[in-house]
C-alpha cells in the first residue's frame, strides 16, 4: 500500500492504477509464460533454425532450403513464398491498425511510444540473432570436452567461453547496445505514460517491426534459394520451372477459393443472378482444379515419397477416426443422458480405455487381431462367413482386398486396425465430455419443444445438436490436432510385415530422427507437418466455426 | 546482461582446476585407481545373463587391485540403448561401456566418442600379450575392426560372447511329410518341405521374418551379401539379393511361408510343433527348449547352419554383440578396458558361456557338462551348436559395420513387405532401395 | 478460436442437473440398456480379458482362452519382482519394533512422485495464468492468449531435440547453482517441469473463471481485496470441480507418458512406470504374455482407483467449464 501511494504521487492515480494492473497481470502470467516460451515457442524457432542446416546430431553447415526441397520438391520453395507473403500481409495489417491508432490518438507523445515499440521489436530481433549465433556454439561443447573429465565445472567453463567467441560476442555487443538504447527510450516514455493507448502503440509498433523484418528475411531467403536452384539446374542443362509453377499453383488455389466464395454468395441471391454466379463459380473451379492437377505433380516430382505417403496416411487416419469416434461418443452420451439407472457406472466404465496406458492395451489388441485362424477377430468374422484376415499383418489396402479400382484403395487393413484401436481409446473421453455438454442445455427448451409436439428425433436435430455445437467443435478440433500428431498408438502397433503402410508423417519423421540422425531433414519435415496442422485448424475454424451456435 | 553472465561464469570456471585435454593416446603410466565405470547393457533383469553378469561384476569389483568399481545399468533392448546414446552424445554425458550392434557402434565412432581398443589391446603395460592373444578368436573379434575410411583400422568395440543365426528343423514333422529325416541340405529342399507343410492340414509353412538380419542370412545362403567392401557400395541389386526376394515372394504366394506379428512368434510356433522350421539366434535355444517342454512337444528337433543354394553349401550368420569403450579421461578409459579384459579372461569366459549358452571369444576353453549351468537348455544342445561354429565347411557371414547400416536396416523391412505383398516388382523395389542406401552411405559414412 | 460468452449470468454457476428431458422411455428403455451394455462389452472387454489372462498359464494365453482354469496369483508376484515395479524395505528395530528406516523404490513409486510434482506444479502455474486471462485487463492479452493456444498445434516431433537441449543445459545451470541434486536430466525436473504450463489446463480454467459473476469481484474490491486475495479466497473455493478435472487429466497424462521419459531417464532412479512396462514387454528375451498382462493390470490399478474416487467431480468440472471453442 505504501508503494502504491508513492506511485500515486509520482504518476497520478489513473496512470499508477494502470501500471499496477498491468504489472500484476504479467506477474500472474510470468511462470506460465516463461515455461511456454521455453518449451513451446523457443523449440519451434530452434527447429526452424535446424531445418535450414545440414545437421547430424551436431550442427554442420547452412544449406538454405535444401532440406525442404528434399522433402517437398519444388513445392518447398513455393510454400516459402506463401509464408513470406503471409508474413507481409500480417505486417501490413498490423501497420494499418497502427496508423489508424496514430491518426485518432490525441496523445502528444504518441510518436515517442511508437519509437519505443519499434526499438523493442528491433531489440527482440537482435536477441534472436544473438541466440542463434550462440546456440550452435553451445551445442558443440559436448564435442570439445571429449576425452576430458566431463565435470560440470568443465561444461560451465566452456559455456563461458562460448559467450565470448567472436561471432557471438559481436552479436552480443550489438544486442547489449540495442537493449540499453531501448531501455532508455522506454524509461523516458514510461515516465510520461499517459494512457493505455501509448502502451498499445508501443506493442503494435514492436510486433510490426518483427513481422516486417521476418517477412523480408523470408522473402529474401526464398528468392535467393530459388534463383540458386534454378541456376544449378541450368548448369546441368535442365530447366527448373519453379516460377511458373508458383504462378500457376497460386492462381489455381486462388481460383478455387474465389469459386467457393461465389458459390456461398450465389446460393443466397435470387434466381437470375444465381445462375450466372454459379456458372462463373463452376468455371473458376474447373480452371483452378485443372491448374492444380496439371502443375502440382510436377512441383512434387522430386519430393520424398515416404513423406507424401505419410501425409496421405495421416489424412486417412484422421478421416477414419474422428467422425466415427465423435458420432459413437455422442450416441453413447445421448443414451446415458436418458433417465436410466447406473449412469455413474456406465460413465466410469466407458472411460477406462482412455485411462489405460497404450503399452498395456496394445498387447491385447495385438492378440485380438492376430493373423491366425483362431485369433478372436477372425473367429468373430467367421460367424458371418468372412474369410480369416491377416489384420495387423495385412499390408494390402481395404479397396485392394475388396477388388476395387486403385483410386478407391483406401487405408491398409493394418491401419484400419490401428484406427479401431484409436477410436476405442477415445470414445469414452468424447462421451463424457458430450455428456457434460448435454447437461448444460436448459431443460425448459425441451419442455417447450414437447408442448409444441416435437418428436424425439426432431428435438435432437433442432435443439440438442445446435446447442451442443460448441462441444462438437471443441472435440473435433482436439481430435483432429490429436490425430495429426498421433504417434504412440501407431509406433506400438505396427509390424514389420506391414512396412511403411501405417507410418503417419510423425512416425516417419521419428524414424528419420532416431535411425539416420539427420536432424536438419527431420526438422524440416516436422515443420511442414506443423504448417499442415495449422492450415487444417484454420480451415476447420472457418468452416465449422461459423456453424457453431453460442446460445 | 550477457557480460554479467560472462563474469559469473568465468568466476565459476576459474574457481575450479582446469583439465588438460589429452591428444595423443598412450596409456603407459596412466593410473586407473579408484575409477568408476558405468556400463549400459541389454541383459534383461531376472535372466541368467543378468544374474551371471552381476556376479562377474561383483567379483571384478572386489578382486581388482585398483579399486575400480563397475556400475551396471540395464537399459532395455538394443534399440532403447541406441536412442539413449543419441541423447548421451548430444549432452556429452556418456557411459563408459555400452552394448550395441556393430553398425551402431560405427555410427558412434563416426561422432568421435569411441576409443580405439587396439591402443589398449596392444599396450605393453595394460594390453593382452601377443602369446595370450593367440588364445582369442579374432575371426569373431575382428567384426569390430573397421578397415575402411574414415576408421582406418580402428577397433571400435570388443565382444565378450557371440551367437549365431541358426536354422531349426523339426525332424518328426519333416519325416511325417514324407521327406528324409534330416535338416534340408539346400534351399530348394527347404522350400519343397515348407510347401508340403503349408499344404498339409496339420502344419503351417515357414514363419517368415521381415527383419533385416533374417533377410541377410538368406542372402548369404544364396552366396551373396548386401554390401561389397571392395567397391565400397551396397549391392541390393545383385543377383543373390534378387533371388532371395523372389524366394520370399514365391514362398508366401504359394502358402509355403507365413508372416507373423509378435517378436519370437516364429520360435514360439516352432516350439509347439506347428511349423517344421524356424530361424533365429542361437541365444533363443533355451527359450525354445523351455517352451517345448511347457507345451509337452516331444518331437525331435535339430539346430544347423542355413541350407544354401546349389553349390554354395551351408552358411551361418554371426551375431557379435559389440561393447564399445567410450571416450572419457585416460584413467577412466583404461579402467573400462581392465574390466573388458577381465571379461575376456579364461575364468570369466567359462562362467559366462556356461551360464548363458553363448559362445566364447576364446579358443582355449572348453565348457564341460559340469560348467554348464544354463537351466533351460540341455548340455547336448550346446555341444551341437558349438559344432556348427567349429565346422570348417560352413561359410560365415556378418553384417556390414557401417554407420549408415542403422538407417538402411530400418528401411529394408519396408521393401521386403512391399515386394512380398506384390505391391512392387522385386527388381524395381530393390533398385530404389539401392539408390536410397547409396545416398545414406554417402551422407552418413563420411 | 472464438471467445466465449463473457457476460454469463450467475445462473451458470449453479451445477446443472445431470438429468435429461423427462420422456416416456418404457418401450425404448430395453433398447437403450441393450446398446449401453454392448458398449460396456466393447469398452472393457479387452480390459477384462487382460485381467483374465493375467491369471492364466502361458499356454492358456497362447490359445486365447477366455477364462483361466486356475487363478495363478503367483503371476502377480513374479511380475512385480521381475518388472521392478515396487520395492519397499522396512527396517524395524528387532527389540522395540520401532520403525527405523523405510525405503521405497521402483517404477510405481517413481510415477507417484512424478505425477504428484507435475500435477501440483501445473496447478501453481496454470491457475494464476488462467485467472489473468479471464479476469484482468493488460496490454497484449488477446495476442498472448492466441500465441499460447497456437502452441497446442505444434507436433511433438518438432520439439523433441530442442526440448532435450533445453533440459540438458538448463539442468547444467541449475546444477551449478544447487549442486548435483539440481540437475534436470535423468532427474525429476526433466520429467515434470516441461509439463507445468499446460495450455489446455489454462484454457479450461479460463473458461470457468470467465463465468464467475462480476458482482463478486466488485464486492471483494469494496472490501479492499486485490486480485491475489480474490483468487485465493473467492475463486479457488468455487473452482473445486474444474481443478479436479485438471488433476485427473494430469494424472492420466503423466502416469501414461512414454516417449519423453524414455529419452531423458538413464537409470531406474526416476524412470516411470510406463517405461518400466515397455521395457518389460519389449525385452530382448522372449517374454511371457501372462506376466506382461499381470504387469499391465498392476499399472492400471492406481489410476483406476483415482478415477473412481474423482469421477463425479471430474465430470462436473467438464460441465462447468462448458468447454466451448
Amino acid at each position: 500500500m505504501a508503494m502504491f501511494s508513492a506511485l500515486n504521487r509520482a504518476l497520478g492515480a489513473r496512470r499508477s492504477r494502470l501500471l499496477l494492473d498491468n504489472l500484476t497481470a504479467y506477474l500472474f502470467l510470468a511462470p506460465a509464460g516463461l515455461l511456454i516460451l521455453l518449451f513451446g515457442i523457443f523449440p519451434v524457432a530452434f527447429a526452424f533454425f535446424v531445418s535450414l542446416h545440414r545437421w547430424r546430431r551436431f550442427p554442420d553447415h547452412y544449406v538454405g532450403l535444401a532440406n525442404y526441397e528434399k522433402a517437398l520438391g519444388n513445392l518447398g520453395y513455393i510454400l516459402f513464398f506463401w509464408l513470406a507473403l503471409l508474413a507481409f500481409a500480417a505486417a501490413a495489417m498490423m501497420a494499418k491498425r497502427l496508423l489508424r491508432t496514430l491518426r485518432t490518438s490525441n496523445d502528444d507523445r504518441r510518436f515517442a511510444s511508437l519509437l519505443a515499440g519499434l526499438l523493442c521489436g528491433y531489440a527482440a530481433l537482435l536477441a534472436i540473432d544473438w541466440l542463434f549465433k550462440l546456440i550452435p556454439v553451445i551445442m558443440l561443447i559436448p564435442r570439445q570436452v571429449r576425452g576430458q573429465n566431463t565435470s560440470l565445472a568443465l561444461f560451465m567453463e566452456k559455456l563461458g567461453e562460448s559467450f565470448s567467441s567472436p561471432a557471438v560476442a559481436a552479436a552480443g555487443n550489438l544486442l547489449l547496445g540495442g537493449l540499453i538504447v531501448t531501455a532508455l527510450v522506454i524509461a523516458l516514455v514510461a515516465w510520461r505514460f499517459r494512457s493505455a493507448q501509448s502502451a498499445q502503440l508501443a506493442s503494435a509498433g514492436g510486433i510490426t517491426t518483427v513481422l516486417l523484418i521476418s517477412a523480408s528475411f523470408l522473402l529474401q531467403l526464398t528468392v535467393s534459394e530459388t534463383e540458386a536452384a534454378i541456376a544449378a539446374a541450368r548448369e546441368t542443362g535442365e530447366s527448373l520451372p519453379i516460377w511458373s509453377q508458383l504462378v500457376f499453383i497460386s492462381a489455381g488455389l486462388a481460383l478455387i477459393a474465389a469459386a467457393w466464395l461465389i458459390f456461398r454468395r450465389g446460393i443466397k441471391t435470387y434466381e437470375n443472378r444465381r445462375f450466372a454466379m454459379l456458372l462463373v463459380g463452376g468455371l473458376m473451379l474447373a480452371v483452378g482444379g485443372y491448374l492444380l492437377m496439371a502443375e502440382a505433380p510436377a512441383a512434387l516430382a522430386a519430393a520424398d515419397d515416404d513423406l507424401l505417403q505419410g501425409f496421405w496416411i495421416t489424412i486417412m487416419y484422421a478421416m477414419g477416426t474422428v467422425p466415427v469416434q465423435l458420432s459413437i461418443g455422442l450416441l453413447l452420451a445421448y443414451l446415458l443422458f436418458q433417465p436410466i439407472r447406473f449412469r455413474a457406472f456406465f460413465r466410469m466404465v466407458y472411460f477406462i480405455p482412455y485411462i489405460t496406458p497404450f503399452v498395456a492395451t496394445s498387447i491385447v489388441f495385438r492378440i485380438i487381431f492376430e493373423a491366425g485362424k483362431h485369433a478372436p477377430a477372425n473367429r468373430i468374422i467367421s460367424l458371418v462367413g468372412i474369410e480369416p484376415q491377416r489384420w495387423i499383418l495385412e499390408r494390402s489396402t481395404i479397396g485392394g482386398l475388396l477388388g476395387l479400382p486403385d483410386f478407391l484403395a483406401g487405408p491398409s487393413l493394418a491401419l484400419i486396425v490401428i484406427m479401431i484401436y484409436s477410436t476405442w481409446t477415445y470414445i469414452g473421453y468424447d462421451a463424457v465430455i458430450f455428456l457434460a455438454g448435454l447437461g448444460n442445455i436448459p431443460g425448459e427448451l425441451y419442455e417447450a419443444a414437447r408442448i409444441d409436439g416435437a418428436s424425439g428425433w426432431r428435438i435432437f436435430r433442432h435443439i440438442t445438436l445446435p446447442l451442443l455445437s460448441p462441444t462438437v467443435f471443441f472435440l473435433s478440433l482436439v481430435a483432429i490436432i490429436g490425430t495429426f500428431q498421433a504417434f504412440t498408438q501407431i509406433w506400438i502397433l505396427r509390424t514389420g510385415a506391414v512396412g511403411n503402410r501405417v507410418n503417419t508423417a510423425s512416425v516417419y519423421i521419428f524414424d528419420e530422427l532416431q535411425n539416420s540422425n539427420r536432424y536438419g531433414y527431420a526438422s524440416s519435415m516436422a515443420f511442414v507437418l506443423f504448417a499442415l496442422i495449422l492450415l487444417m485448424t484454420l480451415f476447420q475454424n472457418r468452416i465449422m466455426g461459423r456453424r457453431v451456435f453460442y446460445g | 546482461m550477457y557480460r554479467f553472465l560472462l563474469v559469473i561464469l568465468f568466476l565459476l570456471a576459474a574457481a575450479l582446476p582446469a583439465v588438460l585435454a589429452q591428444s595423443d593416446m598412450n596409456y603407459d603410466g596412466v593410473d586407473p585407481s579408484g575409477q568408476t565405470v558405468v556400463y549400459w547393457h541389454q541383459y534383461s533383469d531376472d535372466s541368467s545373463q543378468a544374474e551371471t553378469m552381476t556376479a562377474l561384476i561383483d567379483d571384478f569389483n572386489e578382486s581388482n587391485e585398483y579399486g575400480i568399481t563397475v556400475e551396471a545399468i540395464h537399459q532395455g533392448s538394443y534399440s532403447p540403448i541406441q536412442d539413449l546414446m543419441n541423447t548421451a552424445i548430444l549432452s556429452g554425458e556418456l557411459p563408459n561401456l555400452v552394448a550395441g550392434y556393430a553398425n551402431a557402434v560405427a555410427g558412434w565412432a563416426n561422432e568421435g566418442v569411441v576409443v580405439d581398443i587396439n591402443l589398449l589391446l596392444n599396450s605393453p603395460q595394460w594390453g593382452i600379450p601377443p602369446d595370450e592373444q593367440q588364445n582369442l578368436n579374432f575371426d569373431l573379434l575382428d567384426v569390430n575392426q573397421l578397415d575402411y575410411p574414415p576408421f582406418y583400422g580402428m577397433r571400435v568395440a570388443w565382444a565378450n560372447q557371440n551367437s549365431l543365426n541358426v536354422f531349426y528343423t523339426n525332424l518328426d514333422i519333416v519325416e511325417s511329410l514324407g521327406f528324409e529325416r534330416r535338416s534340408p541340405q539346400t534351399l530348394a529342399e527347404f522350400e519343397e518341405i515348407a510347401c508340403a507343410a503349408g499344404a498339409s492340414e496339420l502344419y503351417e509353412g515357414y514363419p517368415l521374418d521381415t527383419g533385416t538380419s533374417h533377410f541377410e542370412s538368406f542372402v548369404a545362403a544364396h552366396g551373396g551379401a548386401i554390401y561389397d567392401g571392395d567397391s565400397d557400395a551396397y549391392i541390393f541389386e545383385s543377383d543373390e539379393v534378387v533371388a532371395t526376394m523372389e524366394l520370399f515372394t514365391r514362398m508366401l504366394e504359394n502358402n509355403c511361408a507365413y508372416l507373423f506379428a509378435e517378436r519370437y512368434q516364429n520360435t514360439g510356433d516352432f516350439s509347439i510343433g506347428v511349423t517344421p522350421f524356424a530361424a533365429s539366434s542361437s541365444a533363443g535355444i533355451p527359450f525354445i527348449t523351455w517352451d517345448a517342454a511347457t507345451a509337452e512337444m516331444t518331437d525331435e528337433w535339430v539346430v544347423t547352419a542355413f541350407p544354401g543354394a546349389e553349390d554354395i553349401g551351408a552358411t551361418i550368420q554371426l551375431f557379435v554383440p559389440s561393447q564399445a569403450i567410450l571416450t572419457a579421461t585416460p584413467e577412466a578409459e583404461l579402467a573400462t578396458w581392465l574390466f573388458v579384459k577381465y571379461l575376456a579372461g579364461k575364468d570369466a569366459q567359462l562362467a559366462w558361456s556356461g551360464a548363458t549358452g553363448y559362445f566364447s571369444i576364446r579358443n582355449d576353453i572348453e565348457v564341460t557338462e559340469a560348467d554348464f549351468t544354463e537351466p533351460r537348455m540341455p548340455y547336448a544342445r550346446f555341444v551341437e551348436v558349438s559344432g556348427i561354429l567349429g565346422d570348417e565347411s560352413v561359410s560365415v557371414y556378418s553384417s556390414p559395420g557401417l554407420p549408415s547400416y542403422s538407417a538402411v536396416r530400418g528401411i529394408v523391412p519396408n521393401v521386403i513387405a512391399e515386394v512380398v505383398n506384390g505391391d512392387a516388382a522385386p527388381a524395381d523395389a530393390l533398385a530404389e532401395l539401392n539408390a536410397e542406401a547409396a545416398e545414406l552411405h554417402d551422407e552418413l559414412d563420411s | 478460436m472464438a471467445s466465449a460468452g463473457e457476460g454469463s449470468s450467475a445462473a451458470a454457476m449453479q451445477q446443472p442437473p445431470l438429468q435429461g428431458p423427462r420422456q416416456r422411455v418404457s418401450l425404448g428403455a430395453l433398447g437403450i440398456y441393450a446398446l449401453l451394455f454392448a458398449g460396456v462389452l466393447i469398452a472393457v472387454g479387452p480390459f477384462l480379458w487382460m485381467i483374465s489372462a493375467s491369471f492364466m498359464t502361458i499356454s492358456e494365453v497362447n490359445l486365447t482362452r477366455l477364462l483361466p482354469e486356475n487363478l495363478l496369483w503367483e503371476n502377480y508376484a513374479t511380475a512385480l519382482r521381475r518388472a521392478n515395479f515396487l520395492d519397499i524395505e522396512i527396517a524395524t528395530d528387532p527389540q522395540t519394533g520401532v520403525l527405523q528406516s523405510l525405503s521405497v523404490s521402483g517404477y510405481i513409486w517413481n510415477s507417484v512422485r512424478i505425477t504428484l510434482i507435475t500435477v501440483l506444479g501445473s496447478l501453481t502455474v496454470c491457475i494464476p495464468a488462467a485467472y489473468a486471462f479471464a479476469r484482468m485487463k493488460f496490454v497484449g492479452r488477446d495476442f498472448i492468449f492466441a500465441l499460447f493456444l497456437s502452441t497446442m498445434m505444434i507436433p511433438g516431433i518438432v520439439m523433441l531435440i530442442p526440448h532435450l537441449l533445453t533440459v540438458i543445459w538448463l539442468g547444467r545451470l541449475s546444477e551449478s547453482l544447487f549442486g548435483p541434486a539440481g540437475t534436470w536430466f535423468n532427474n525429476w525436473p526433466a520429467l515434470t517441469i516441461p509439463f507445468f504450463a499446460s495450455v489446455f489446463n489454462i484454457f479450461l480454467l479460463r473458461q470457468f473463471f470467465i463465468q464467475i459473476p462480476n458482482d463478486l469481484w466488485e464486492a471483494a474490491r469494496i472490501d479492499g481485496a486485490g486480485h491475489p486475495r480474490f483468487l485465493v479466497s473467492v475463486v479457488l473455493p468455487l473452482s473445486k470441480a474444474p481443478i479436479m478435472t485438471i488433476v485427473t487429466l494430469g494424472f492420466i497424462g503423466s502416469w501414461n507418458a512414454l516417449m519423453w521419459p524414455l529419452l531423458v531417464t538413464i537409470n531406474d532412479e526416476w524412470r516411470p512406470i510406463a517405461v518400466g512396462l515397455s521395457n518389460f514387454v519389449t525385452a530382448d528375451t522372449p517374454g511371457d504374455l501372462n506376466l506382461q498382462m499381470a504387469a499391465s493390470v498392476i499399472t492400471v490399478v492406481p489410476i483406476l482407483i483415482l478415477y473412481f474416487v474423482a469421477q463425479k467431480q471430474f465430470t462436473e468440472g467438464i460441465a462447468q467449464t462448458g468447454i466451448r471453442g
